[in-house]
C-alpha cells in the first residue's frame, strides 16, 4: 500500500514538472522569403544578305530571326564574288551577358576561301568588351569569299559558335 | 435530598462555564488576491536591405564567393534586389511579427544582407534564443549557438542547393520593453545551381525568444 502511494507521488510530481516545462513563455518572429531568379539570353536576327557579283547568277540567304541559330545558305557559287550577311545580336535576359570569343570553324571550307565575322566597317569585335543588357544589340557583318581553290558543284560549310554567360562570373 | 441539592448546583455550574465558553468573541481577517501575468512579446519595429535597388546602374549588385569566403564586392550592374514587407502575423494582434522578403531577379553569385530591428512589446524581458530556417522540401536546421554554419539548400525542389544563408551573431540578446532595438542580421548568397527563369522559390526563417528567467 506503502508502494502504491510512492508511485502515485512520483507520477504527480513528473506531471507537474512537465507543466512547468510547457509554460515557459516564448514568441516567434517570422522571416518568410520567395526567391524569383532571373535568366540570360540572346538572339539573332538578319538585317541584310546578298553578295556582290554583277550578275544574278547565285545567292546568299541568311535565316534565323528571335532564335539562336543563324543560318546562311549560299547557292550556285562561284569564285571572286563576296557574299555577306548583316546580322545583329540582342539580348532578351533579365540578367545582363558576356560573351567569349567565338569559335569559328572552316574547317570545310576550300584553303584559298576567307570568312570573316567583323564589326560593321569590317574592323574586329573585342568580344570581351561586349555585354548585352535586356533589349541591347550588337551589330556586325559576316563575310565570305572564294577563291580559285574552290571545286564546282561541292558542298562547303562553316560555322561559329558564340558562348555567353552571365556578367558576373563570364567568362 | 441533600445529594439531590449538589447535584443541582454541580449542573447549574456546569452550564455557567458553558456559557462562558459561547459567549468568547471572535472575528475572522480575509486576504483576497489578484493575479496579473505578464506578456512575452516581441515585434519587428524595421528593417533594411544592403542591396534594395532595382534597375539603377548607379548603384550595383554585390557578390561573393561560395561559402561566404573573403569579402563582398559590389559589380557595376544593378540587376536583382530584394524588397521587403512587415505585416501582422498568424496571430493577429497587430504586431509586425512577420517580414515578407522577395528575392527579384537572382542569379548564381548574386550576395545580399538582411537586418532586422526587432522591439519588446511585452513587459517581460526577453532572450532571443534560437532562429530556424525551413523550406517546403523538409529542409530545417536552427541556429542556437556561435558559432553560426552556414547552411546551403534546395529551393527548386531538384535535390540541389540553389541558396544559402549565414547567420549573424546575434542568439542570446536580452531585448525590455523600451530599449532600443538591436540589429539582428543574416546574409544570403544564391548558388551556381541556381536554375534560370524560377519564379517561386520559398524560405522561412522563425525567430524565438522567450522569458529572460528561463532562456537556456
Amino acid at each position: 500500500m506503502k508502494k502504491i502511494g510512492i508511485i502515485c507521488l512520483a507520477l504527480v510530481m513528473a506531471l507537474g514538472a512537465m507543466g512547468l516545462g510547457y509554460a515557459l513563455w516564448s514568441e516567434v518572429l517570422t522571416i518568410s522569403g520567395t526567391v524569383q531568379t532571373g535568366d540570360i539570353g540572346a538572339e539573332w536576327s538578319v538585317e541584310a544578305y546578298g553578295d556582290n557579283e554583277t550578275k544574278d547568277v547565285s545567292s546568299c540567304v541568311a535565316t534565323g530571326n528571335g532564335s539562336d541559330t543563324l543560318t546562311v545558305t549560299i547557292t550556285g557559287a562561284y569564285p571572286c564574288v563576296g557574299y555577306y550577311v548583316d546580322w545583329n545580336i540582342e539580348g532578351t535576359g533579365s540578367v545582363p551577358i558576356h560573351f567569349a570569343a567565338p569559335s569559328i570553324d572552316t574547317a570545310n571550307m576550300p584553303s584559298g576561301s576567307t570568312f570573316t565575322f567583323t564589326k560593321m566597317d569590317g574592323t574586329a569585335i573585342d568580344w570581351s568588351t561586349v555585354q548585352l543588357h535586356d533589349g541591347d544589340t550588337q551589330l556586325g557583318k559576316l563575310t565570305v569569299h572564294l577563291d580559285n581553290t574552290a571545286a564546282e558543284n561541292t558542298n562547303y560549310s562553316f560555322s561559329a559558335n558564340l558562348t555567353y554567360g552571365q556578367y558576373n562570373e563570364f567568362p | 435530598m441533600k445529594k439531590i441539592g449538589v447535584i443541582c448546583l454541580a449542573l447549574v455550574l456546569a452550564l455557567g462555564g458553558l456559557g462562558v465558553g459561547y459567549a468568547l468573541w471572535s472575528d475572522t481577517l480575509f486576504l483576497e488576491g489578484t493575479v496579473e501575468t505578464g506578456e512575452v512579446d516581441w515585434e519587428f519595429s524595421d528593417f533594411s536591405i544592403k542591396d534594395p535597388f532595382a534597375d539603377n546602374e548607379t548603384i550595383g549588385d554585390w557578390n561573393i564567393l561560395p561559402g561566404f569566403v573573403g569579402q563582398a564586392y559590389q559589380t557595376s550592374k544593378s540587376v536583382g534586389w530584394i524588397t521587403g514587407q512587415l505585416v501582422d502575423g498568424d496571430d493577429g494582434d497587430g504586431d509586425n511579427s512577420t517580414l515578407n522578403l522577395t528575392l527579384h531577379n537572382m542569379y548564381p553569385c548574386y550576395y545580399n544582407a538582411i537586418t532586422v530591428y526587432p522591439i519588446c512589446t511585452g513587459n517581460v524581458p526577453i532572450h532571443f534564443v534560437k532562429a530556424t530556417i525551413s523550406n517546403e522540401y523538409g529542409f530545417s536546421y536552427t541556429w542556437t549557438a556561435f558559432p553560426y554554419e552556414e547552411k546551403e539548400f534546395d529551393i527548386t525542389g531538384d535535390n540541389v542547393s540553389d541558396i544559402e544563408f549565414q547567420w549573424g551573431d546575434s542568439l542570446g540578446l536580452q531585448i525590455h520593453k523600451g530599449d532600443s532595438p538591436p540589429e539582428i542580421s543574416f546574409k544570403i548568397h544564391i548558388l551556381q545551381a541556381a536554375p534560370q527563369g524560377f519564379s517561386n522559390g520559398k524560405f522561412s526563417i522563425k525567430m524565438e525568444a522567450v522569458q529572460y528567467n528561463e532562456a537556456p
